[in-house]
């Protein structure tokens, strides 16, 4: 058996670069360190379907075919769609986002990634009102204050409480005991179960907590019993120690981001971080979810000025979250073809985009039998980064990590199998 | 019985997409309705049994789970996934974003089976077979 050491997990944004791999025939059979959902995505799990060649659908079923037919039956689709939507990217590495952006631009598609579906809302907020955010590094050696609002790391980022709130830090040497937890849910959480202070609000009620604590903040009293369904006298509880913290750090998921108020929920949040800078310094991090979700973000803002929703339509990038989103694209049966990579929109789409998405041709490249793939009329398999390819990923606070190939792949990569789509729409084009 | 629905990650959740979206356990983890014990009194149901999920949006069939993270009152929890999503509210507000949480549902007890993940997609007509 062979040990490889230092892998960078593709699960989630944590992005976990500590796991041991036990590889066996050229195969993981074994993880050290991984959560529970970052193991199971390294180890194959007995009876789950994993593509191995591109089929394309005929009458209603599965045929095998080559990548170069695959290829050239998604270029056709894409290069003949007059609104192709491409959307997905938060599975893979920076350099096939990239090879992506040329291929929207080719075909004057609209781009857009899993951020639209999660944290979307946090992005149009941080372009209203700014982006205080700090690293992981400076979490654990410093932070005294952490704050989960609307998130439950102990179920979707498993090790993130183990890495950045239990663990012992430069000046924070016991770990623990050294920090305040404090976490915003409706829900009494596994990770509301572990705080210092859980402040459960009425749901679709944050932003009147953040305003309640901001009034608070900035000297006003607070003329109600309760707002928010939190007694006054735990406001201000919770405010006091915010103010006092030497480093304070707000983690944020999608309790906020998807609750009623959206991004204007962030925009207070923001606020709310930088008013507490008059008194120490506190910072923000948004909990991402995919492995490289920000590695998108980042590469679509470097190469169209845009983070999601691109529109290349018009021949130069537009930007109209609401009008250039996957779901606006989908639910408006705007898109007339779909290209999906590196995620599962069909599991995580609502009903309504599904059913466009049913009218509509659809490629998918995707390694796995998804919700995504029942509704697929080409799947085109890559392998799978950090695991059988390598590339960039970029953690949820933006700080960019090399995945590693642990083991060898007989199939095309995301980033090989994009670049030959390009070439080949870029030969249709020409013989127009 | 009239709840809001709220919808999101489970870590039994989160292992299922990743062992395999075909596999039973992405059925078990995904298509079940976290209720608080009085809630399922109230409903007349145990552990196990099925509902139905109901919305101005749509319907879905999942089985009844005793939860371990208490819920407010008024608040059953469906993991997030093609189940959940036959009844969130898809409308964006302009944001790019569906609304996945706090959705107004009537829950009743029902014999109707729950759907496995690629009979579920047929509902949506793409493929006859």
């Amino acid at each position: 058996m062979e040990i490889v050491k230092n892998v960078v997990c593709p699960f989630c944004g944590t992005l976990c670069d500590d796991i041991i791999c036990k590889v066996e025939n050229n195969e993981i059979v074994g993880t050290i360190n991984a959560c529970r959902i970052g193991h199971s995505k390294f180890v194959h799990t007995e009876g789950a379907m994993r593509y191995k060649k591109p089929m394309i659908r005929k009458d209603g079923e599965f045929m095998e075919i080559s990548y170069d037919e695959a290829i050239d039956k998604a270029a056709q689709i894409l290069a003949e769609s007059k609104r192709p939507l491409m959307y997905g990217w938060s599975c893979t590495e920076c350099e096939a986002q990239a090879v992506g952006m040329e291929l929207a631009e080719e075909t004057k598609a609209v781009i857009d990634n899993t951020a639209s579906v999660c944290h979307g809302p946090s992005v149009l907020a941080l372009q209203d009102v700014g982006y205080p955010i700090c690293t992981f590094g400076e979490v654990k050696n410093r932070a005294d204050v952490v704050v989960y609002w609307g998130c439950n790391p102990m179920h979707a980022h498993p090790r993130h409480l183990s890495r950045h709130v239990f663990a012992r830090g430069f000046f924070r040497e016991r770990g623990r005991p050294d920090r305040t937890l404090i976490v915003v849910d409706p829900r009494e959480s596994d990770t509301a179960k572990l705080a210092d202070i859980h402040l459960q609000l009425d749901f679709d009620r944050d932003y009147e907590l953040l305003d309640a604590m901001r009034a608070v903040l900035l000297g006003h009293e607070i003329h109600y019993d309760e707002v928010a369904g939190i007694p006054k006298e735990l406001i201000y509880e919770a405010v006091e120690v915010l103010k006092k913290a030497q480093f304070g750090i707000l983690f944020f998921g999608m309790g906020i981001t998807h609750s009623r108020g959206k991004h204007r929920n962030i925009d207070i949040a923001i606020m709310m971080v930088e008013d507490l800078n008059d008194y120490g310094k506190f910072t923000l991090i948004p909990m991402r979810g995919h492995y490289n979700v920000t590695g998108f973000n980042q590469v679509a803002t470097w190469q169209s000025g845009y983070p999601f929703c691109v529109d290349f339509s018009l021949g130069y990038p537009r930007y109209n979250p609401g009008e250039t989103g996957a779901n606006d694209q989908l639910q408006n049966k705007e898109a007339d073809a779909m290209m999906v990579i590196a995620s599962d929109p069909g599991a995580h789409f609502p009903q309504r985009a599904l059913e466009t998405m049913a009218e509509i041709p659809v490629i998918a490249i995707e390694p796995h039998r998804t919700p995504t793939t029942e509704m697929a009329d080409l799947i085109i398999p890559p392998a799978i980064v950090g695991m059988e390819a390598e590339g960039t990923a970029y953690r949820m606070e933006g700080v960019p990590i090399r995945m590693k190939k642990v083991v060898d792949s007989e199939l095309l990569s995301d980033r090989e199998i994009l670049e030959k789509i390009v070439e080949r729409v870029k030969e249709i084009k020409a013989s127009k | 019985m009239k709840v809001i629905l709220n919808t999101g990650r489970t870590i039994w959740q989160g292992q299922a997409i990743e062992s395999g979206k075909d596999l039973k356990m992405y059925v078990d983890a995904a298509a079940i309705c976290h209720m608080n014990k009085d809630q399922m009194e109230e409903l007349g149901v145990n552990a196990g049994d099925n509902i139905k999920v109901l919305s101005e949006y749509g319907d879905v069939v999942v089985k009844v789970f005793q939860t371990k993270e208490t819920l407010p009152g008024e608040m059953v929890y469906i993991p997030m996934g093609p189940w959940a999503n036959r009844v969130i509210r898809p409308d964006t507000d302009s944001t790019a974003t569906p609304s996945f949480k706090n959705i107004p549902v009537d829950i009743t007890p029902t014999d109707e089976e729950v759907l496995d993940m690629p009979t579920l997609m047929k509902v949506y007509g793409k493929f006859s077979k």
